[in-house]
């Protein structure tokens, strides 16, 4: 019930990584998904995401979207080959996300985990 | 899915004729290269094997961090070559990337040796790119073929060099193979008559023509490439453009928003994508692989290094057999003994002290090359044989533990623990080099992203990582103690974790994110490691030599003045405060000129001090200031303001702790 209302109204969210309260990301806590309704012109549907942290260990998914608060944080995805369309495993959770896009092994913390959504 | 596109050829416009005429102010000769590539690929290998010199190369990105420069003759030309700190693309997220970009700007290079990992063309060419269009000459080196031949993959250099339009030479830097081909490419530069343009969207390209058209001749770099650092935000293009023509700034900013407008998403994003699926294809095109799914060694043995129940005690095992047993024990215990005791007690100092007497009759002269704190008694005896077993130890296993890649697998364990004191697990390993020398390790703070996390280390480096002597020295003194070992170590652990969490709490910023590769777990050269402990150990020396010599000679001349003993007196009350005798203030003192001096020097007086002295003593040693060559390093990455306040702050703290220490042990009647 709580988590319907939640999703349709604009719930403000305190970023984790930029430290403010945004508007921009609706976050259901428990489960970890995303919904993003303005940063991407292709997902208007506001349909629900998924993003990286909602993924076991062993499991892998195609990359849909990165949602990043800082331009840098897009450039270390990037550099490390993180962009959609690669297929990203989750190859440990804790203490921290250890992923593997193709031959490349990326250590980083839960919030930029966040940020990589993918298709499920 | 993905952006659908036409790839088109054409030739980057104004390159050569807004390149000419920028000279290269640092360097000797004409001709020069400099070696570019994303963090651990090897440049450093390829550096130490083109020019003979030995420049540190571990298995850690980010283990250069200033520019390196060496020379070579080739063909009877001398070339400059200069080894820059890797960077992911040209715009930069810390301080060592930006470093590296702008020695590329400012300098100009004839040439740039681009090196890239084989296992990982597709996430390493987009930089190949983006650098031949900034108009350098680019060749690119694709480096650890051996590793990928291992793992099934095989590249097409030939269609590879055609897909980018710049030369391609396989190498395996390690072993030098395909060295020859590098310098091949130096002596007969041949770019591809079509010069490889990265396609962009049609909203993006108008924005590249737009800013294009306004841009005047004679930046550093082509000016399409300079369009697409603008249109992505790049800071260092906009003062470019600020500095040369201040009044394009507001034509260009508009161009910007429009196209921005028009492609309805940030232009960042669209940009990189587009870079790095034209970078896809070309990787898609020229490697070819087979499947080979065989679990290695590396595979299980960095499995146990990341999961904290294996981790942890692994950790601890390190520590136990590095710090304390090869280090500690061995370095400090048997080998300071046999060089001080045997060689300098009974042969050295004795001869020389025999010498100097039969030669002169001066007193002074007497004092200052044998005395209590003679040249040789002193100096010479601390140098090289209390400094020098411990710091070549630990030089030498630390090289091996870098070369396996286990610091970047610490870091991802603790970075729990790390963001807890405003830092990231990246912290870990300016930490960790910080037990080496605390110099070396504020320069590599540089590696740090936001400038919170580089002062929280800064600080934390001086306050409380003790550097390889100290820590050496300091096992070797306790270790007859286990009771006083634990309440050094505890206390020193707990200032780190109180003062690193104060610190987040009260200076302002973003809380770190932490981010890093993992590089594979690769078995240590022993030629690698010998080179790296001999290369650290010269540096050291070299850095340690002089100031002994001119501590021995301030020391000399204060004494002949009277000064001397009119400073001890006056330390004296501030070390009694802590329940120390007289004579130790001469250790604080010491510890002004360096930390190891200091160490070295509370060495020399153990016999005097009971083992709660002794902690104490330790203990203020360790906090204590840094030493000279710390501070001055502090001043010049972290600004006059922050490094006074850091040194005023670790000396207060060190002899409060000192006095709390005493105090508790007094008041509790706690024996050691």
């Amino acid at each position: 019930m709580l988590r319907a209302v939640l999703k349709m109204f604009p719930v403000p969210y305190f970023c984790p990584i930029c430290q403010r309260v945004s508007l921009f990301l609706f976050k259901d806590r428990k489960t970890g998904k995303t919904t993003n309704k303005y940063q991407s012109s292709q997902d208007i549907s506001g349909e629900e995401e998924f993003t990286l942290t909602t993924l076991k260990k062993g499991e892998s998914a195609v990359v849909k979207r990165l949602v990043t608060h800082e331009s840098k944080n897009l450039q270390k995805f990037l550099a490390m080959g993180i962009l959609p369309g690669r297929i990203v495993r989750v190859l440990q959770r804790y203490p921290a996300y250890i992923v593997e896009v193709d031959r490349t092994r990326v250590a980083m913390d839960q919030e930029l985990a966040r940020g990589i959504v993918i298709q499920r | 899915m993905g952006i659908e596109q036409e790839y088109k050829q054409k030739q980057c416009k104004g390159a050569s004729a807004s390149c000419h005429g920028v000279g290269s102010p640092d360097v000797t000769s004409e001709r020069w290269i400099a070696l570019t590539g994303q963090p651990n690929v090897g440049k450093s290998l390829l550096f130490n094997r083109l020019t003979g010199s030995r420049v540190a190369v571990s298995n850690y990105p980010g283990t250069t961090v200033a520019v390196e420069k060496g020379q070579f003759t080739l063909a009877r030309d001398k070339y400059d070559i200069w080894d820059l700190p890797g960077m992911y693309s040209l715009l930069p997220i810390t301080e060592e990337e930006r470093v590296a970009k702008m020695a590329l700007f400012r300098n100009r290079p004839s040439f740039v040796l681009h090196v890239v990992d084989a296992r990982n063309l597709k996430r390493m060419l987009p930089l190949a790119m983006e650098l031949s269009e900034t108009g350098l000459k680019v060749i690119l080196v694709v480096n650890m073929m051996d590793e990928a031949e291992k793992e099934g993959l095989e590249i097409d250099s030939e269609q590879l060099s055609r897909e980018t339009g710049i030369p391609v030479v396989p190498t395996v830097a390690v072993t030098g193979r395909g060295l020859n081909g590098i310098l091949k490419h130096v002596l007969n530069y041949r770019r591809s008559n079509h010069h490889r343009v990265i396609p962009f969207e049609e909203s993006v390209e108008r924005g590249i023509s737009g800013i294009e058209e306004l841009l005047d001749d004679g930046y550093p770099l082509c000016k399409r490439s300079l369009a697409q650092l603008l249109l992505q935000d790049d800071k260092d293009a906009f003062n470019m453009v600020a500095h040369s023509q201040p009044e394009a700034n507001g034509t260009i900013r508009r161009i910007i928003d429009e196209a921005s407008t028009r492609a309805g998403e940030s232009l960042l994003y669209l940009m990189r994508l587009s870079i790095h699926h034209e970078a896809d294809r070309i990787s898609h095109e020229t490697t070819t692989r087979e499947e080979n799914h065989k679990i290695q060694w590396s595979e299980k043995l960095s499995r146990l290094m990341t999961w904290p129940v294996t981790g942890v005690p692994l950790l601890l095992v390190v520590i136990y057999l590095v710090f304390y047993k090869f280090v500690g024990v061995f370095g400090a215990g048997t080998l300071v003994d046999f060089i001080e005791g045997q060689l300098f007690g009974q042969y050295i100092n004795p001869g020389i002290s025999g010498f100097v007497r039969d030669l002169t009759g001066v007193e002074a002269i007497r004092e200052l090359i044998i005395g209590n704190y003679g040249l040789v008694t002193l100096g010479l005896t601390y140098a090289i044989a209390i400094i020098l077993p411990v710091v070549g130890t630990f030089f030498f296993a630390f090289s091996i533990i870098e070369d396996t890649g286990y610091l970047p697998r610490l870091s991802f364990m603790i970075d729990r623990v790390f963001k807890k004191i405003g830092l990231s697990g990246r912290a870990v390993i300016p930490m960790v080099l910080g037990l080496g020398c605390d110099t070396m390790a504020t320069v590599t703070t540089r590696t740090q992203e936001t400038s919170r996390e580089r002062v929280i280390a800064t600080l934390l480096l001086a306050l409380a990582i003790p550097c390889s002597a100290q820590l050496g020295v300091i096992f070797a003194l306790l270790a007859p103690f286990p009771k006083a070992l634990l309440i050094w170590a505890g206390v020193i652990i707990g200032n780190f974790l109180l003062v690193g969490y104060l610190a987040s709490r009260i200076i302002p910023g973003h809380k770190p994110a932490f981010f890093m590769e993992l590089p594979p777990l690769r078995l240590p050269k022993i030629s690698n490691v010998l080179a790296k402990t001999y290369t650290r150990i010269v540096w050291y020396l070299k850095e340690v030599f002089p100031l002994f010599i001119i501590a021995s000679l301030v020391i000399w001349l204060l004494q002949l003045t009277g000064v001397f003993p009119f400073i001890l007196k006056n330390l004296e009350p501030l070390v009694n405060g802590m329940g120390l005798p007289d004579a130790t203030s001469e250790v604080f003192f010491f510890g002004f000129f360096r930390r190891d001096y200091g160490a070295a020097g509370l060495y020399d007086m153990k016999e005097m001090l009971s083992a709660g002295q002794l902690t104490i003593a330790a203990v203020v040693l360790t906090l204590f200031v840094p030493c000279i060559a710390q501070l001055m390093v502090m001043f010049k990455e972290r600004g006059a303001k922050t490094a006074v306040g850091i040194f005023l702050f670790v000396l207060a703290l060190a002899f409060s702790m000192g006095w709390l220490l005493h105090y508790i042990f007094t008041t509790f009647n706690i024996m050691i």
